[in-house]
């Protein structure tokens, strides 16, 4: 397809008009292209090559580009304990991902294909539970867990990852579940596949698996970014710290070791920014759908 | 869904009892939550659960008195960092997003997954990044700002004249990849035959923009609007680690002052109290602005 702006020089072109006025706006789009990547990228670039440098290096170069010290790593790792808050956030992650697909999953096959008695209401609930946020179940929960004798221990992120609602994914999926001709689940009973659970094997779960990605996604950025709930929940016992939280202790304690401390955020980020070069189409899509819904 | 009566009484019980999890974890963890927050606000629960009687509605009267003005103040606080960076995050957002319509195909899918990526990161990840820039003497900016001469540095995230400035960079550098998607989704998804009808109609770039471009998307500037406005007024993350949670120099916002109230001044009912009342604000100003632009977006389809 010939982008707007081919269509525009050659009409241009034929009005004979390319001229100065089209180099010097190009000239101004390059710069400022090129002054909003290194906005963007550089403070990223330097945290990279800083997380290989010493202090004193620090100090005397801060830009110049280093790989001379990569046992900041190893130190961040081991005597920074970034190996035990990276297993404590895989495990918080992974299984909370794991539940919020599993759910979305589940409430979008009843509530959409099913339909079930009363799945209206059920719905109507779920869009109504939206409006409240974090912000007004916070305390409640915290006092919840500490009844539980969770407090400070693993269980206190466990726990409401794994059992609080699936929320946006689960109404997103509803909607996209609807989408399957009905013919399909239709086809199904009629061939015999009177068992719910192979439809669902066999169609609505291989035709959701896109919407579960992004799922997948949401969940995972959110859930290994989180800062504020393992900060309440988690005081006092180093070994049950996550990443985000790890490295903001491990910053106010020491606040001179740049390397070791940038080392800690590379750790941090690699996974996301991992992800996100794989999946970038997915976590675009979740803008987009967020978006509509907002 | 199923025409077969036999076939929806078995999916009506396959539904519910699948659906029980979901249901029992929404009354757990939303519904008692916001029916306990609600109680808990008429009462004198502090910390521990000791001595608790109802007040009554002493804590919503204890906002309007002198000890409860801290929360207005950082309301406003709050007011005045989201407008602010909610007008510069717009703008920009919808700047780049046209710049980025205006490229070429490839460096259109580079851009867009570029300036994406600052999004991604932790709030943690963020501030400890943004501290080593604005640490004084040492930082980048510093370093930067003495190349060029300059000898007085700004304190830039601790002098009270300028750090809600700071904060509101760092939080626009922060965002800016969702504004710019949305608006660039927004504008690929314009007709081709509308623009081009135009160009063929001799409307030179400038024309196009105001009369078409700007109008067609303005469905994701108000999503824009209304995304960074709900997300500014509860924004609280970067406050509380570019202050080490005691929001001073100037950046208590109205988050971290309730955050504050529960968690290191240890009074839950006044910090539920407080939560309920920002909500009231927040939904109050959303369903405000979600009026005037609907109300715009009618004039412009009329």
């Amino acid at each position: 397809m010939v982008s707007i702006r081919a269509k525009f020089n050659a009409i241009y072109r034929r009005q004979g008009k390319i001229a100065v006025g089209k180099i010097v706006s190009s000239v101004v789009l390059f710069l400022l292209m090129a002054f909003v990547t290194v906005v963007v990228l550089y403070p990223m670039l330097f945290v990279v090559s800083t997380s290989f440098k010493t202090y004193a290096e620090f100090i005397k170069d801060p830009f110049g580009f280093s790989l001379a010290h990569p046992q900041n790593y190893a130190r961040a790792w081991v005597e920074g304990h970034f190996s035990t808050y990276f297993f404590n956030s895989v495990l918080v992650t992974g299984l909370t991902v794991v539940s919020k697909v599993v759910m979305s999953g589940i409430v979008a096959y009843c509530i959409g294909v099913l339909q079930f008695r009363g799945h209206k209401a059920v719905m109507a609930v779920m869009l109504s539970t939206m409006f409240f946020t974090g912000e007004i179940t916070g305390i409640p929960t915290f006092l919840m867990m500490r009844e539980l004798g969770t407090l400070d221990s693993i269980w206190a992120l466990l726990l409401p990852g794994i059992l609080s609602p699936a929320g946006l994914g689960a109404l997103l999926g509803v909607g996209y579940v609807k989408k399957i001709p009905k013919e399909l689940h239709e086809a199904a009973l009629i061939d015999g596949a009177g068992v719910f659970f192979s439809i669902f094997w066999h169609i609505d779960f291989r035709l959701m698996l896109p919407m579960l990605t992004l799922v997948a996604i949401q969940t995972f950025t959110a859930s290994w970014s989180d800062f504020f709930w393992p900060l309440i929940t988690i005081t006092t016992n180093d070994a049950a710290r996550t990443l985000p939280l790890g490295l903001i202790n491990f910053q106010s304690q020491n606040n001179a070791e740049y390397g070791v401390l940038s080392a800690g955020l590379v750790i941090l980020t690699v996974p996301v920014v991992a992800l996100y070069a794989g999946l970038s189409k997915y976590f675009i899509e979740g803008v987009a759908a967020g978006a509509v819904k907002g | 869904m199923f025409g077969i009566k036999s076939v929806q009484r078995k999916a009506n019980w396959v539904g519910w009892g699948l659906m029980l999890p979901t249901v029992l974890s929404i009354l757990a963890f939303i519904v008692y939550p916001v029916v306990f927050s609600a109680v808990l606000s008429f009462t004198n629960w502090k910390f521990v659960f000791h001595n608790i009687e109802f007040v009554g509605w002493d804590n919503y009267k204890w906002l309007f008195s002198e000890q409860g003005m801290q929360f207005w103040k950082s309301t406003l606080i709050s007011i005045e960092f989201t407008f602010i960076s909610t007008a510069i995050q717009t703008f920009l957002g919808f700047l780049l997003a046209y710049v980025l319509y205006n490229m070429g195909r490839r460096s259109q899918g580079i851009y867009k997954v570029l300036l994406y990526v600052p999004v991604l990161l932790p709030a943690s990840v963020v501030s400890v990044m943004w501290t080593f820039i604005f640490e004084p003497n040492v930082g980048l900016m510093d370093v930067i700002l003495s190349k060029f001469g300059v000898t007085e540095f700004p304190l830039w995230l601790t002098d009270q004249t300028i750090s809600l400035g700071t904060v509101i960079a760092v939080n626009t550098w922060r965002y800016i990849g969702v504004t710019m998607i949305i608006y660039f989704i927004a504008m690929n998804s314009i007709p081709k035959d509308i623009i081009e009808g135009a160009i063929i109609d001799g409307a030179g770039k400038a024309r196009i923009l105001w009369k078409f471009i700007l109008p067609l998307t303005w469905s994701s500037t108000a999503t824009n609007l209304l995304l960074s406005v709900m997300g500014g007024l509860k924004s609280f993350d970067l406050f509380y680690l570019f202050t080490g949670g005691t929001g001073d120099y100037g950046l208590y916002v109205v988050g971290l002052y309730i955050w504050r109230t529960a968690y290191a001044f240890k009074t839950f009912c006044r910090a539920v109290t407080m939560s309920l009342v920002l909500s009231g604000v927040i939904a109050a100003i959303t369903l405000g602005m979600n009026f005037l632009l609907d109300k715009q977006e009618a004039r412009i389809d009329g």
